[in-house]
């Protein structure tokens, strides 16, 4: 996967908790809360680990690792 | 949602801050690479929505733990009735109304404590969560496991007027022999059989 779609995942995947939370916080309620906390927690999980494979690529594409 | 979004406040401005900041930082996926970008990146995409989705987990933790919330599950809605019904003797309800909680009630009482203990009682509230969403329960619901006295004991084992009504007791209720429900029942109202 080359490094700006790894980039591009990450933003994508961290705008789904954000916006998850956003909704929890104006209408809280079982449904949002665990669709904010199981789902959208699940979604940052998966923006970091793409965030950091964008860092290891881009620092190995610099000669620094 | 009055008294909730006073809390959730913090949380919601943190988050709309950092959704603009993170797609404002998005068009970096598109230009030649910048040292000064990586920073806005790192801080874009990872710090300021951390920070935020810190705030709203801890809003979230927090919102979960009111009675509010127990009773937004239709099921749960004989429990709240019985805590504010001012004829009810159930133990809930004097617990309740007599603010010998002063709050987050059900948590209190149904989460157990040590280390441990809260995160179980997180887990278990996904487990209702999804046991509610699938239509997985039966009615009348019930306690998945017998209630630990410790939970009882830890506020009132220490306290005078307990030792010195129930000091015989103490150890067969320490070691889970005895309940305090074999006299003090019961816990909650009767539940009517209705989904």
């Amino acid at each position: 996967m080359r490094s700006s779609r790894l980039l591009r995942l990450a933003i994508g995947a961290m705008v789904v908790p954000l916006v998850l939370m956003l909704i929890a916080c104006v209408v809280p309620s079982p449904r949002t809360l665990g669709l904010f906390l199981g789902p959208g927690m699940g979604a940052a999980a998966i923006s970091l680990v793409a965030f950091l494979l964008y860092v290891l690529r881009d620092l190995r594409g610099r000669g620094a690792l | 949602m009055g008294s909730f979004l006073r809390p959730a406040l913090l949380p919601f401005v943190a988050g709309l801050a950092a959704l603009i900041f993170l797609l404002a930082v998005r068009r970096f996926a598109d230009v030649p690479d910048k040292a000064r970008h990586h920073w806005l990146l790192l801080f874009g995409v990872v710090i300021v929505p951390g920070v935020a989705l810190a705030l709203g987990l801890g809003m979230g933790l927090e919102y979960m733990k009111r009675p509010q919330f127990c009773g937004s599950c239709h099921v749960m809605g004989p429990f709240i009735a019985d805590l504010q019904n001012p004829d009810s003797s159930t133990l809930a309800a004097v617990h309740y109304q007599n603010r010998y909680i002063r709050e987050h009630q059900c948590y209190t009482c149904h989460a157990d404590y040590g280390l441990f203990g809260p995160l179980r009682a997180k887990l278990a509230g996904v487990r209702h969560l999804l046991n509610y969403e699938t239509g997985n329960y039966e009615i009348p619901i019930r306690i998945r496991e017998p209630y630990h006295e410790t939970n009882c004991l830890h506020c009132h084992g220490e306290a005078k007027v307990f030792r010195d009504k129930h000091e015989d007791m103490l150890e067969q209720l320490i070691s889970g022999d005895m309940s305090c429900l074999d006299c003090h029942r019961p816990a909650h109202a009767a539940q009517q059989a209705r989904r």
